[in-house]
């Protein structure tokens, strides 16, 4: 998160400035700047150089920054630090522009209580930022740069973390304070708070995968169900053949809770895919790419019965 | 899951128990494995598939000596850093001249979860036969040129562009693997020549149904690709070219 502080110094930092000189123009100590720069370099969006006697803040070239100056210079008469700070950076995180949301989906996809939820969401709607129907909760098409600003700093503080995991690795699903990465780096089930997910977490519920050598973590879980494994490799993939396949065919396997995979894939935006399987389990048939129902009871009988004498003369 | 790097040190292990066979005579000492289907994508990094390896090997000696090496329980066997390499024959038949022998093999591995290895003789089955141009195309990674006795070889795309397109119209994750290898680009000249070779060892009218089923399964294929507002004349060209050769005769 942001606090007020880190949000202060930010329009100040369109050009190289000294500690000195921010001090002077923000009224702040020295000692407390620098515990406030120290900060936002962590958050990826300051450099830090020593030139002289003089600690000098660069801005990074971070996009997040450049959104946060063109918001401050469009709406000069607002000020956005208690607009931005803390939580309600995650709650405008959980919302759309121009799309209304209800509070309990906001809650689900900014990772908060719904109470907290309802009280940021009243401030906000005080600013005349996010507006309301009857469907829900959403953020005005003037202040969708706000939005733009709070997905670039998510994604930022996701990447900065992804980095930690490994050097090649890339945000490819990025939410609020919660991301999935791509890498080449296989680094066991779990690492850290990181989960393998995906295709590649299937061998866990009995289907084993051999792997093309990209691996999907999950940040943060301490670890993956049925659920959440079927949703990101829905996520990661543009889902085709073999990964409905695999995820029906676990699916139908297992057992699972509708409920807790309509969620998720509200979370994930894969919500339209995930019905469709839904629908496809409760006997709906559908064409390509979905598999006949002959593939699903083959690789079931595979994997699930320990047949494999039935190959019809072809090869996997 | 199954990394490409811990198949890769498998088949390795693998190579080293068969190296221990081959010097008590029990084995040749070169051994060629075609590698076909999505392990063979998998390898490749194009494709995640499940965990069963396919495989082709060129008669049903070259089958009892790779029987050999995945079963012999021998505790003189140990490789890597003292253990046992064991897989459990699942099934077989025997081996029937038309028909090809089929075997499988399994691992059952706690770090690398259940493992299967599916070995066809000459033929998938009533399917493909490997060919001698199959042979020529295939190459043996880097990863397994130290290897010394056992020769990884993976067919080439275009190869397996064609075991995957006879397979039965219903097996919508081959269409998947089709497109794959569309993108990836591959040269139908080849796949065109290798049907006319494929002519021969396989029985008239099952090389006709198998031709009939590879052409209409590029018809569903035109078909979403045209769907999606995509269209590859390598493809078109193909088809016409079945056409005249084998479907209109």
């Amino acid at each position: 998160m942001l606090t007020r502080a880190e949000l202060r110094i930010l329009p100040a930092l369109h050009k190289p400035t000294s500690l000195k000189e921010l001090s002077a123009q923000l009224g702040l100590s020295r000692a407390r700047l620098s515990v406030i720069a120290k900060s936002l370099e962590e958050k990826g969006l300051v450099e830090r150089r020593r030139e002289g006697r003089e600690i000098v803040l660069y801005p990074s070239s971070a996009r997040a920054l450049e959104v946060y100056h063109e918001l401050s210079l469009k709406f000069p008469h607002i000020d956005f630090t208690p607009l931005l700070a803390g939580r309600n950076l995650k709650v405008i995180g959980g919302m759309a522009v121009e799309k209304p949301r209800p509070a309990w989906e906001i809650a689900l996809r900014a990772n908060m209580n719904r109470y907290t939820v309802h009280h940021v969401l009243a401030k906000l709607m005080e600013s005349l930022i996010v507006g309301k129907n009857k469907e829900g909760y959403f953020i005005t098409k003037r202040f969708s740069l706000i939005r733009d600003f709070v997905d670039e700093y998510f994604h930022l503080q996701n990447s900065i973390k992804a980095k930690r995991f490994s050097g090649d690795a890339l945000v490819v699903w990025s939410g609020v304070n919660e991301f999935i990465l791509a890498t080449r780096s296989f680094k066991g089930t779990a690492w850290g708070s990181f989960q393998l997910t995906g295709l590649s977490r299937f061998g866990d519920f009995g289907l084993n995968i051999v792997s093309a050598g990209v691996y999907h973590y999950y940040w943060p879980s301490e670890g993956i169900t049925l659920e959440e494994a079927a949703v990101h490799a829905l996520t990661t993939t543009e889902p085709g053949a073999r990964e409905l396949l695999y995820i029906i065919t676990l699916l139908r396997t297992k057992g699972f809770s509708v409920a807790k995979l309509r969620r998720l894939a509200l979370k994930f935006d894969v919500l339209e895919i995930v019905e469709e399987i839904i629908e496809y389990l409760n006997g709906g048939e559908k064409g390509y790419p979905f598999p006949s129902l002959e593939e699903v009871e083959e690789l079931y009988r595979q994997y699930f019965e320990g047949h494999k004498n039935d190959n019809k003369g072809e090869a996997d | 899951m199954i990394t490409r790097e811990r198949l890769i040190e498998e088949l390795a292990l693998l190579d080293e128990k068969a190296g221990l066979l081959a010097s008590q005579g029990v084995i040749p000492k070169r051994i060629a494995l075609y590698l076909i289907g999505s392990g063979n994508l998998a390898l490749k990094g194009i494709k995640e598939a499940t965990a069963d390896i396919d495989i082709i090997v060129e008669n049903v000696h070259v089958l009892k000596a790779l029987e050999e090496i995945l079963t012999n329980p021998s505790p003189e066997l140990k490789v890597g850093s003292g253990v046992r390499v064991i897989y459990l024959k699942e099934a077989g038949h025997e081996y029937s001249v038309k028909l090809g022998a089929f075997s499988v093999y399994k691992k059952l591995d706690p770090v690398m979860d259940d493992f299967t290895l599916d070995v066809f003789v000459k033929r998938v089955l009533r399917g493909i036969a490997l060919s001698e141009g199959m042979k020529t195309r295939s190459i043996i990674p880097k990863e397994f040129r130290n290897l010394k006795v056992l020769r990884i070889q993976l067919v080439s795309l275009e190869d397996i562009f064609l075991f995957k397109g006879v397979t039965s119209l219903s097996r919508a994750k081959d269409i998947d693997d089709l497109f794959r290898l569309l993108e990836h680009g591959i040269d139908f000249s080849i796949i065109l020549d290798e049907l006319n070779r494929q002519k021969y060892p396989i029985e008239p009218d099952r090389f006709k149904w198998l031709v009939g089923l590879l052409y209409e399964k590029l018809l569903v294929l035109r078909d979403i690709l045209a769907e999606k507002g995509l269209k590859s004349r390598g493809l078109d060209g193909f088809i016409e070219n079945l056409e005249l050769s084998f479907v209109k005769k």
